[in-house]
């Protein structure tokens, strides 16, 4: 044994153990600040970290992330914080925590000292805008949707309209039609008359062999020698009139194709002309008061800004949660470094995970006037869920001030090649610091002092999303920011002072590729009740004389056309039938005299072989 | 100069000092950590045995300097053996998924081919290393430096540049 080991080895690496253990605090708090702050971009500081070491793990009484947004302002606080992890896997490099205690989370507390620091610029992440997130992706197709309805569209104060000179004005897609159903009309009438002039030269060749069959006398045909030509003769004709008959089975079918074209494109007269009316209306500015149109002028906006909000936090989960497989790639060793072999694990642990972290804590109390309480656990939060094969999930239940209740409930599925996140939220009588309503220029309006309760399901399975929400506003007040500029607006500010309670249903989904959205309120429903009980009549007057101005207009081409098209089908029909009756008749009668021929040969054998027989035994 | 210094200890170990078992267990522990891949529990502990234990350290020194070359060339075989241990000995794989799921083991890195095939080699070759080195070490003392001696190209060599490095190595103050 060495002395001098004691006295060089030991001494200094117990002296060196006694450092780690008075300093390991700091440096482990330091450490994670340092962490925390590179992740966030704002200061991050813990107050009272202490780390133990049997069972390993480590508390602190207090941490406050700063807001990268607002150094003035805390993302979050935490009062105190527990857990212990599994020094076994520690050994491993893995950090296991099975149960992390969160007391007391708040959300935006002020801070005392500014918690902005330098920020290094932003790499581009998945989950940024511009890239292939949802939000970019649905931002586009819900702008593009919400403005489907310009305010202009609800002009009622036109209704004093010349319909005559709109009807003039209009490019009557009617008419154009019709002029095309007349040309195709004429043209196929031509083709027909062609084809029926072929038959007509035909029908001289069924007539000579029509002549050639009844010429045929069967009781004049006494050999069996005759009674065989004239079969052959006979089946010469049945061939020939077959071959006929063919050659008028196509052209039928084609003339019969013409006709359901030209019948078909007769149908969509009606289409088009209400399409025309469509558009008539569209010029002499008449509303339609059962569409959705009002409702996405008035809750569009708010809908879109808060659903990109919300996308947002689903591109936060898609970019942060992420796939992976535990399946390593092959290589060839590089040399002194040997490969690693895996055996069955009893039970295998990823890189990190907290099996269990229970949450509670809410808004400030101290700066919010309607304080939220909220508790709930975030189960397994893992670098790796092919490791756990458990998706990470999250429960939260709260309660705000009033007494009012909210649920939370997501899941990120990541067990399996295609990620899948579902989302379901419940929210009872919330408050709404604001809601606006309407657009600039038209029907600028705040609701105030609404609460909304609303139930949202979201499910986003790889590259598709469906969200689905409802939500009802109640106990508003609602302030304009102008006097009504149409009778629409003075209808639409009647109906929001007299109501007080609404339902948004909306639904944003890619699942055909391309965003969709569909937003929808009662408010529809009321708006155009009280427009129809105050302008119903006039309307009504307005929309029946545009109505029937465009139908005058083109009654006259469209009686004419219809009536064109109506006689060349029904004459080519007629002729159609006439020469296949014809045909019939002449197959008829030559299949007739091959019967009889047949029969008369069978006659004339019996009486042969019958002669035969008395001539043997008379012998 | 460190490794002169080492050097030197170890012709002048080989002439006399240190018994020869002290110098061939110094020699065989470093044939082990020379063998084998730094950075691992056992590694760790030959180095406290090492430390411990009154071997000498220049024949240990020499030995992980000779060795880790020889190992350098030998890796494709210590891959090759340690494959063979750790996926085709189907009587070890019970000890060996034990050992994994154990929570110090994988320190060991006992998974890892070329760790696996290089530590049962050094192991392998500790007995005979240790017997070897000490009855050299014994032979050297007693005969072989006085027979080297006596041979004509030892005195050639004797006169020679490279044995005035030698001596000039040899005798170096430390």
């Amino acid at each position: 044994m060495r002395k001098k080991f004691v006295f060089f080895v030991l001494i200094p690496a117990v002296v060196l153990c006694l450092v780690v253990y008075f300093f390991v605090d700091t440096w482990v708090r330091l450490g994670l600040e340092a962490g925390g702050e590179a992740a966030v971009g704002a200061k991050v500081e813990i107050e009272g970290l202490h780390v133990s070491l049997s069972p390993l793990g480590m508390r602190w009484t207090r941490a406050q992330v700063a807001d990268p947004h607002d150094g003035w302002r805390n993302l979050f606080e935490t009062r105190n914080v527990r857990f212990a992890m599994d020094f076994g896997q520690l050994l491993r490099s893995k950090y296991i925590i099975r149960t992390m205690e969160i007391d007391e989370l708040i959300l935006g507390t002020k801070r005392t000292t500014d918690g902005s620091i330098a920020r290094k610029p932003e790499r581009a992440s998945a989950g940024s805008p511009g890239g292939s997130s949802f939000t970019a992706q649905a931002q586009g197709a819900l702008e593009k949707t919400n403005e489907k309805a310009p305010p202009a569209t609800f002009g009622i104060g036109a209704l004093h309209l010349n319909a005559d000179s709109l009807v003039k004005a209009l490019d009557i897609h009617t008419l154009k039609h019709l002029d095309s159903l007349k040309s195709q009309t004429l043209a196929a009438s031509g083709q027909w008359s062609s084809t029926l002039a072929e038959f007509e030269g035909s029908k001289k060749k069924l007539a000579d062999l029509e002549t050639g069959i009844k010429s045929i006398n069967t009781s004049q045909l006494n050999s069996l020698p005759a009674i065989t030509g004239a079969i052959a003769t006979v089946e010469n004709s049945v061939k020939g009139i077959n071959e006929i008959s063919s050659a008028f089975s196509a052209r039928k079918a084609a003339i019969g194709a013409d006709v359901q074209k030209l019948t078909g494109s007769a149908g969509l007269v009606e289409e088009i002309a209400g399409d025309d009316f469509a558009r008539l209306k569209g010029m002499a500015k008449l509303p339609n008061l059962s569409t959705t149109g009002v409702a996405r002028l008035l809750v569009g906006d708010e809908t879109v800004k808060k659903a990109t909000t919300y996308l947002s936090y689903v591109d936060w989960a898609r970019a942060h949660i992420k796939n992976s497989s535990s399946k390593p790639d092959f290589t060839a060793p590089p040399r002194m470094k040997g490969e690693n072999i895996a055996f069955p694990l009893e039970r295998a642990y990823p890189k990190f995970l907290i099996e269990k972290a229970r949450i509670s804590g809410g808004t400030d109390s101290t700066s919010a006037d309607t304080f939220i309480h909220a508790k709930g656990e975030i189960d397994n939060i893992t670098n790796d869920q092919s490791v756990t094969h458990v998706p990470t999930t999250a429960s939260l239940e709260g309660v705000e001030g009033g007494g009012r209740t909210f649920r939370l409930k997501a899941v990120f599925d990541r067990t399996k090649d295609v990620p899948y996140d579902e989302y379901e939220a419940s929210l009872g009588g919330v408050p709404l610091s604001e809601f606006n309503l309407g657009k600039e220029g038209f029907l600028s309006a705040k609701m105030v002092d609404a609460r909304m309760s609303s139930s949202v399901k979201v499910t986003v399975p790889g590259s598709a999303f469906d969200a689905s929400a409802r939500s009802t506003l109640s106990g508003f007040r609602v302030a304009f920011a102008a006097e009504p500029k149409s009778m629409l607006e003075k209808i639409i500010q009647d109906v929001l002072r007299d109501i007080n309670e609404f339902e948004i249903t909306f639904r944003l989904w890619n699942t055909g590729g391309n965003f969709d959205l569909a937003l929808s309120t009662d408010l529809d429903t009321k708006i155009a009740e009280r427009a129809t009980a105050e302008l119903g009549a006039e309307f009504a007057k307005a929309q029946n004389e545009l109505k029937s101005k465009l139908d005058a207009a083109i009654a006259g081409k469209k009686a004419e056309v219809m009536k064109l098209v109506g006689e060349k089908t029904a004459d080519v029909q007629k002729q159609l039938g006439a020469y296949q009756s014809l045909l019939n008749d002449k197959l008829s009668l030559a299949d007739a005299k091959k019967k009889e021929l047949t029969d008369r040969m069978d006659k004339e054998k019996n009486t042969k072989v019958n002669d035969a027989l008395k001539g043997l035994f008379k012998k | 100069m460190f490794y002169l210094k080492f050097i030197r200890d170890f012709v002048n170990i080989l002439r006399a000092g240190q018994t020869p078992a002290q110098v061939a267990g110094g020699f065989a522990l470093g044939t082990i950590l020379g063998l084998s891949p730094m950075l691992t529990l056992q590694g760790a502990l030959i180095w406290l045995i090492l430390l411990v234990l009154d071997v000498n350290f220049s024949a240990a020194g020499v030995a992980m300097t000779l060795f880790s070359l020889l190992a350098f060339l030998l890796d494709p075989l210590f891959h090759r053996l340690g494959y063979q241990i750790l996926v085709n000995v189907d009587a070890l794989k019970g000890v060996w998924t034990w050992l994994y799921n154990a929570p110090v083991a994988p320190l060991t890195r006992f998974n890892n081919t070329v760790v696996m095939g290089s530590f049962v080699v050094a192991l392998l070759l500790f007995v005979p290393v240790y017997a070897g080195m000490k009855h050299f070490v014994v032979a050297y003392r007693t005969h072989i430096h006085s027979r080297l001696e006596k041979w004509k190209i030892y005195q050639v060599l004797d006169r020679s540049k490279l044995l005035g490095w030698y001596r000039r190595i040899r005798d170096l103050k430390g």
